[in-house]
C-alpha cells in the first residue's frame, strides 16, 4: 500500500489532534496556537495535492478503516471530485488561517483566542471529513462536527452575533436531523451505510415509498445545510455576524460542502431516477433571483456579500440541475455521456472554486476593512482605496471574478455553465432549458449592479476617512487570492480539467 | 375499520411513537419564544429519531447480538446492533448540539437579561443593533 493511501484518514487524524494540540499548547503561550493551526493546514493541503495527483494519474483511493472491509467497515473512497474540493477547503483554510492570525485581535477579546483556534481546527477536520468519506453515517457525523464547529465560530463574537448563531443552531440540527432520518430509512431498506454499497442495492427499490421518503429528507435536510432558497434565511444573519475570515470560510466552502455533500448522495444513490435535476434547476433559479432582488439594497457590505452566497449557491445548483435534468431528459442510457451535461456539472464544480476563491477574498477584505476604520456600512467606506491601496485593489480583482469578467477566474464557471445550457437547448430543446437559459443570463447581468456598486465605493469614490493599510498577514492572504483569481483566469485550462475530470466521476461517465 | 387499528395503528405503534414526538419537537421547536423550550423541542426531536433507528433494530424474541454456533444451530434470531451504534454516536451528536446551543443562551441572558426570544429582539432593536 502506498504511503499516498494512508492520507485520506491523516488529513482528518492530524487535523483533529491539532485540535487538542492547540488548546493544550494555548495554555502556555497564546501566540503559538496560530501557528500550529497554519503549519497543520499547510501539511494537510500538501498531502491533498499528493491525493489530487494520485487520483487523477492512478486512480481510486479505497481506505478501509481498521482494515474492516466494506459494508461492514467504513470506507474512506476518494475519487477526482472529493480530492478537487479536498484541496479547494485547505487552501481557503489556510489563507483564511493566516488572515485570522492578524485579524483575530481585531474581532475578538485575547481570551478567545485559543479556543477560537482549537473550534477553527475542529471545523477544518468536519470539513475534510465530510469530502473524504465514502459512508454516509459518518457523512452526517462529519457534517454534524463542522455544523456545531460552526454554530459557536458564528457566535463568538457575541451581541447580536449570539442570536443569529443560535438560530442557524436550530436551522443547522433540524436540517441535520432531516438528512438522519433519510439514512434511517435508507438503512431500513437496504441494510447498508456505504455509498457505493447503497448504489448498487437501492435501483430495484426506487419504487418504493420508504426511498421515496428518504430522498425527500435527504433533499431538505442537506438544503438546510447548502441554503438553498427556500431554506436559506439563516445565512443572511449567521455569515456577517461572524470574524471575518470564518465569514470567509463559512460562505467560500461551508455551504458548497453541503453542496458537495448533496451531489455525492444524489448523483450516486439515485443515478437520475426522481428527475431531482428540475428540482435542482428551480431552487437554483429561484435562490439566484431571490437573492439577487435582496443583495442590491444591502448597505452593509457582509450582508449583501451573505446575499451574493445565496446567488452563487442558486448558479452552482443549477449547473448541477441542468446536468442531471438533460441526463434524465434522455431517456436510454447512451454508451456516450452528452456532451452538455458534463460541461454543466464541470462549470458549477469550477464555480465552486471561483466561487470560493472570490467571495473568501471579499470577506475577509471586508474583514481588512473594518480592521482599519471600524465599520461595514459601504456609505462610510467612500476614500478607502486611498489609504489601503491593496486591501482594495485586490477585493475589486474578487469583486469582478464573482461579478464574471473575461480575464478572471470567475468567467470561465459562468462560462462553461451557459455554455452548457446553450448547448443542451440545442440538442435536447424544451421550454426548461430555455428559461433557465434566460434567467441564468438576466442574473449574471444583474449581480454586476450590486458588485459594481462596491467597486465604485472602493475605487471610485472620495471620502473623508484616513486610515493606513493593516498587518502583512491579513494583506497577504487578500493579495494571494487575488492573484489566484488572476491566474486561474489567464491560465484556466488545468482547472478545467480538473472539474471536468471529477464530473465525470459524479456523473458516472468514467 | 378493523384493518386499520390492526395493521396500521397496532402493527406499527413503534412508527407512531417516534412521529408523534418528532411533531411535539418540532412544534416546539418553531413555536416556542423561550429558548430554552426550543432547545428542549430539538432534544425530543432527536430522541424521536433515537427511538426509530432503535425500534428498526429490534426483533421479537431476539437475542443479544453475540453470534455462537448454539445461536445458530439453534435457529435463533438476534438484534442488529448497528442501529445502536449509529444512535449512540447520535446522542453524543445530540448532547454537543444542546451543549452548544445552552451557552449561546448563557451568553444571551447575560447580555440581555432574558430567553424570550422576542424580548430579545427588542433589546436589539432599543441597542440600535
Amino acid at each position: 500500500m502506498l504511503i499516498v493511501e494512508h492520507f485520506p484518514v491523516l488529513v482528518v487524524a492530524i487535523s483533529l489532534l491539532s485540535a487538542f494540540s492547540i488548546l493544550i499548547a494555548g495554555w502556555r503561550n497564546k501566540k503559538s496556537c496560530a501557528f500550529i493551526s497554519i503549519a497543520t493546514i499547510l501539511l494537510q493541503l500538501i498531502m491533498a495535492f499528493f491525493i489530487l495527483n494520485h487520483v487523477l494519474t492512478i486512480g481510486t483511493i479505497n481506505y478501509w478503516l481498521g482494515g474492516w472491509a466494506p459494508p461492514w467497515g467504513i470506507e474512506y473512497l476518494v475519487d477526482a471530485l472529493n480530492a478537487y474540493v479536498l484541496v479547494i477547503i485547505l487552501f481557503l483554510g489556510l489563507l483564511c488561517a493566516i488572515h485570522s492570525k492578524s485579524s483575530i485581535e481585531h474581532e475578538l477579546p485575547p481570551y478567545k483566542v485559543v479556543s477560537f483556534y482549537t473550534v477553527y481546527q475542529l471545523f477544518i477536520t468536519g470539513l475534510c471529513g465530510v469530502t473524504v468519506t465514502g459512508d454516509i453515517f459518518n457523512m452526517y457525523v462529519f457534517i454534524e462536527i463542522l455544523s456545531l464547529a460552526a454554530y459557536a465560530l458564528v457566535g463568538s463574537k457575541g451581541g447580536i452575533a449570539l442570536r443569529a448563531g443560535f438560530t442557524y443552531l436550530v436551522m443547522g440540527s433540524i436540517g441535520a436531523c432531516f438528512f438522519l432520518i433519510g439514512i434511517g430509512f435508507l438503512y431500513a431498506v437496504t441494510g447498508s451505510l456505504n455509498i457505493h454499497d447503497l448504489s448498487l442495492l437501492l435501483p430495484p427499490l426506487y419504487g418504493n415509498k420508504v426511498v421515496q421518503a428518504a430522498f425527500i429528507f435527504i433533499i431538505v435536510g442537506l438544503g438546510i445545510k447548502m441554503a438553498i432558497f427556500p431554506l436559506h434565511t439563516w445565512l443572511p444573519d449567521a455569515h456577517p455576524a461572524a470574524p471575518s475570515p470564518i465569514s470567509a470560510m463559512l460562505s467560500g466552502i461551508m455551504i458548497m460542502v453541503g453542496f458537495y455533500a448533496l451531489i455525492r448522495v444524489l448523483f450516486t444513490l439515485f443515478p437520475f431516477y426522481y428527475n431531482y435535476g428540475l428540482i435542482l434547476l428551480i431552487l437554483g433559479l429561484l435562490s439566484m433571483t431571490v437573492g439577487n432582488l435582496f443583495a442590491y439594497f444591502q448597505n452593509d457590505l457582509k450582508r449583501l456579500l451573505a446575499y451574493s452566497s445565496i446567488v452563487n449557491m442558486g448558479i452552482v445548483a443549477t449547473g448541477a440541475g441542468v446536468a442531471a435534468y438533460i441526463l434524465s431528459t434522455v431517456a436510454e442510457p447512451q454508451e456516450a455521456l452528452p456532451e452538455a451535461a458534463s460541461l454543466a456539472m464541470a462549470g458549477a464544480l469550477l464555480h465552486i472554486f471561483s466561487h470560493g476563491a472570490g467571495k473568501a477574498m471579499v470577506f475577509l477584505g471586508s474583514g481588512n476593512i473594518h480592521a482599519g476604520i471600524h465599520t461595514r456600512d459601504l456609505a462610510k467606506m467612500g476614500g478607502i482605496g486611498r489609504d489601503m491601496p491593496y486591501t482594495s485593489y485586490s477585493m475589486s480583482v474578487g469583486l469582478l471574478s464573482l461579478l464574471g469578467l473575461p480575464p478572471l477566474l470567475g468567467f470561465w464557471s459562468k462560462f462553461l455553465i451557459i455554455m452548457s445550457v446553450a448547448k443542451a437547448i440545442q440538442s435536447v430543446g424544451g421550454v426548461v432549458l430555455v428559461i433557465t437559459f434566460i434567467l441564468l443570463l438576466f442574473n449574471v447581468i444583474y449581480a454586476a449592479a450590486y458588485y459594481l456598486k462596491v467597486t465604485k465605493v472602493l475605487m471610485i469614490e472620495s471620502g473623508a476617512v484616513r486610515t493606513h493599510e493593516v498587518a502583512f498577514p491579513m494583506v497577504f492572504s487578500v493579495v494571494a487570492f487575488a492573484l489566484l483569481c488572476l491566474i486561474g483566469g489567464l491560465f484556466p485550462l488545468p482547472f478545467i480539467r480538473v472539474a471536468v475530470r471529477a464530473s465525470l466521476v459524479i456523473l458516472g461517465g468514467g | 375499520m378493523e384493518w386499520v387499528i390492526a395493521d396500521i395503528i397496532l402493527a406499527k405503534y413503534n412508527y407512531w411513537v417516534s412521529i408523534i414526538l418528532m411533531l411535539i419537537g418540532f412544534y416546539a421547536m418553531i413555536a416556542k419564544g423561550n429558548l430554552i423550550k426550543k432547545i428542549i423541542g430539538l432534544n425530543i426531536f432527536q430522541t424521536a429519531i433515537f427511538l426509530f433507528y432503535i425500534s428498526l433494530a429490534d426483533i421479537r424474541g431476539g437475542t443479544e447480538p453475540i453470534v455462537s454456533e448454539e445461536i445458530i444451530s439453534k435457529g435463533y434470531v438476534y438484534v442488529n446492533p448497528l442501529p445502536h451504534v449509529l444512535i449512540l454516536t447520535a446522542i453524543v451528536v445530540a448532547v454537543a448540539t444542546t451543549a452548544v446551543a445552552l451557552a449561546l443562551i448563557i451568553r444571551m441572558y447575560e447580555e440581555y437579561g432574558t430567553i424570550e426570544e422576542e424580548e430579545i429582539i427588542e433589546k436589539e432593536r432599543e441597542l440600535g443593533l
